[in-house]
């Protein structure tokens, strides 16, 4: 029994950390031009969806494509401000929101088109290798990518503390108008932080696509996570969207063990209803009040 | 009122078309056109609570399952005639929507939160029925047959046809009256701006509560009737989540906020989806969904305001009258 929980509670910081990873990019995006990204998940569905294209033609280790959708996710990121978002972004936020729940049905259908409805995964040689922690074995590609995630969660608080980059976005996020009158090139900021924000999802997208099952419609389930975490979490705090990232990975994989049938995938929204209800402000609200 | 009658005639009108068209109708369309009746219905009673009160839920697909799943459990398990049973569904999604406003105020969570909080519960109402083997879990219920009217098992399409039309008549009537009547205004005016119109006496809680009960009583009596046509129900035909993101896209293409745009906007927008899946769905699934998408994006960018909205601000004033008269 304790060895149970204990072996849930590992799995949960594991899946928490890349959880928490995943909705960065959100959380980010969320903090500086105010607007929430309804295709985040859709946007990661893609990144998986290029891992399994390039895995199928290239014959090397999947976790090396990052290498590549990287860059090519920010790219779209940043186009994406450029396109779509740059026109209607002094309009109601609710109308992004649209926008980008249509942009999210223009990629799950083309993902659609493009590889069929069938289950995929990516193979990796990682997947049968084992790591122990704590008595319980976890593959090696769950190990990679959560320390990956660790790893780039590190490098990115790093970064907005002490770059300037991260000074420019931090002014731009405590105030909009003050940072334009010191001379930041406000859009310009916005769109960098949309290519990093979705820039990121092709860090994580590698390891997460030999984890779980690909099918197309799967896009929505991600955004609604993320949004959870992004709102437990605080609406736009970093340390509270990690902090609800491990919390939402924890209650996810408690649930699946101790719930019975499908019970377990309650947890994360009963989470966000309860939050709502005592703490508006989310985690994030608990961590600044002290 | 004169408003609200000249609306009523303009129903009266397209009924009157529709009865010669449903007559010579091909059997394929006139299943199209019904669940296009019913979006239609539930896109303009989302529109009441998301689109003229500004109460932005993501959670119309519980309104809508507990609508059916009440009328269709009403009859199997008691032999209730649907036609109380949907009222019993629409009464409890009405009281379930007023909670869920009740509690949104008393938190005062903003907007954003409104709809992830709405989505989410209808998520749990997905997942509780899914696996809540008295209801069937996710295999779902079928009706018994017992054709008649009382059953409301119909032996032609056409005449589900009509009580789908009376449905959506339903539904405008009620649309309209709230939105010409003082209520409408004070919807407006909690959408436009809460605080000012708290300072102005109007109790935005009320408003949003009042707002979401009849939006989800009418989302209600449109399951029931879908329920009905397929004699059947399944968490994810009623409860998932697809359904309310169309009726967000056609209610938004329409033009939001207006009486007669969701109705226009889905009565464009889901036959051309079903012609289109007609005429490549053996080689390309996703295709309307992909249009859908499009639609939308193109349509935020270009007029804002949707079809009806974009016609209602050429029209505004009155352009087309105005007189060659020298000022």
């Amino acid at each position: 029994m304790i060895g149970l929980v204990i072996s849930g509670l590992v799995q949960g910081i594991l899946t928490g950390l890349m959880l928490a990873f995943l909705t960065v990019g959100m959380t980010l995006i969320y903090r500086i031009s105010r607007l929430t990204n309804f295709a985040h998940g859709s946007l990661f569905v893609v990144a998986m969806y290029l891992t399994f294209a390039l895995s199928r033609s290239i014959d090397i280790n999947p976790l090396l494509f990052a290498l590549v959708i990287t860059p090519l996710m920010a790219c779209l990121g940043w186009a994406l401000y450029w396109g779509l978002i740059h026109p209607i972004r002094t309009r109601h936020h609710l109308l992004a929101v649209q926008l980008l729940l249509g942009l999210s049905f223009v990629l799950d259908a083309s993902i659609l088109i493009g590889f069929g409805g069938d289950l995929q995964s990516v193979e990796s040689p990682f997947n049968s290798r084992f790591v122990h922690i704590l008595g319980t074995g976890f593959t090696m590609t769950t190990m990679i990518g959560a320390s990956i995630s660790l790893v780039g969660l590190g490098v990115l608080a790093l970064a907005i503390q002490w770059s300037d980059f991260g000074r420019h976005l931090r002014a731009v996020a405590n105030d909009n108008l003050a940072a334009r009158l010191a001379g930041l090139s406000v859009e310009r900021l916005e769109g960098l932080t949309w290519a990093l924000g979705v820039g990121m999802l092709g860090i994580i997208a590698p390891p997460m696509s030999s984890i779980v099952t690909l099918t197309p419609d799967i896009g929505l389930q991600y955004t609604v996570l993320s949004l959870v975490i992004l709102i437990v979490g605080g609406m736009g705090s970093l340390v509270g969207t990690i902090f609800a990232g491990l919390v939402v990975g924890i209650a996810q994989s408690l649930g699946l063990l101790f719930l019975p049938g499908s019970f377990g995938a309650l947890l994360p929204y009963a989470l966000l209803v309860g939050v709502l209800m005592l703490r508006p402000g989310g985690f994030a609200a608990l961590l600044v009040r002290s | 009122m004169k408003a609200v009658s000249v609306q009523f005639g303009f129903n009266a009108l397209v009924a009157l078309a529709a009865f010669g068209a449903i007559e010579v109708m091909p059997h394929y369309w006139i299943g199209v056109i019904f669940l296009a009746v019913i979006y239609a219905g539930v896109a303009s009673a989302w529109n009441l609570a998301g689109g003229i009160a500004g109460t932005f839920s993501f959670g119309h697909g519980l309104f809508f399952g507990a609508g059916a799943y009440t009328s269709v459990l009403l009859f199997t398990n008691y032999g209730l005639t649907p036609w109380i049973g949907m009222l019993a569904g629409a009464l409890i999604a009405a009281l379930t929507g007023m909670a869920i406003a009740w509690l949104a105020e008393r938190c005062a969570i903003g907007d954003l939160a409104f709809a992830v909080m709405t989505l989410a519960i209808a998520e749990m109402a997905y997942i509780c029925i899914d696996s809540f083997e008295p209801f069937g879990a996710s295999r779902g219920i079928s009706l018994p047959p017992a054709s008649g009217v009382a059953a409301m098992q119909f032996s032609s399409d056409a005449l589900y046809l009509w009580t789908a039309i009376a449905f959506l008549v339903i539904c405008q009537i009620v649309v309209a009256a709230f939105a010409q009547s003082a209520r409408g205004y004070r919807f407006r005016a909690v959408r436009e701006n809460p605080l000012a119109a708290q300072a102005m006496g109007i109790s935005p809680a009320r408003e949003r509560m009042i707002a979401l009960a009849a939006s989800g009583a009418l989302t209600a009596l449109g399951g029931s009737i879908y329920a009905q046509y397929l004699l059947f129900v399944d968490p994810l035909t009623f409860f998932g989540p697809s359904i309310t993101i169309k009726v967000i896209l056609f209610a938004l293409v329409g033009g939001m906020g207006t009486v007669w745009g969701p109705v226009i906007g889905t009565m464009l927008l889901f036959p051309l989806g079903e012609w289109l899946r007609g005429l490549f769905g053996g080689n390309v699934p996703g295709f309307d969904s992909l249009l859908y998408g499009l639609l939308v994006i193109v349509c935020i960018l270009l007029f804002p305001r949707g079809i009806s909205g974009t016609v209602n601000y050429l029209f505004r004033g009155s352009w087309p009258l105005r007189s060659r008269r020298k000022k």
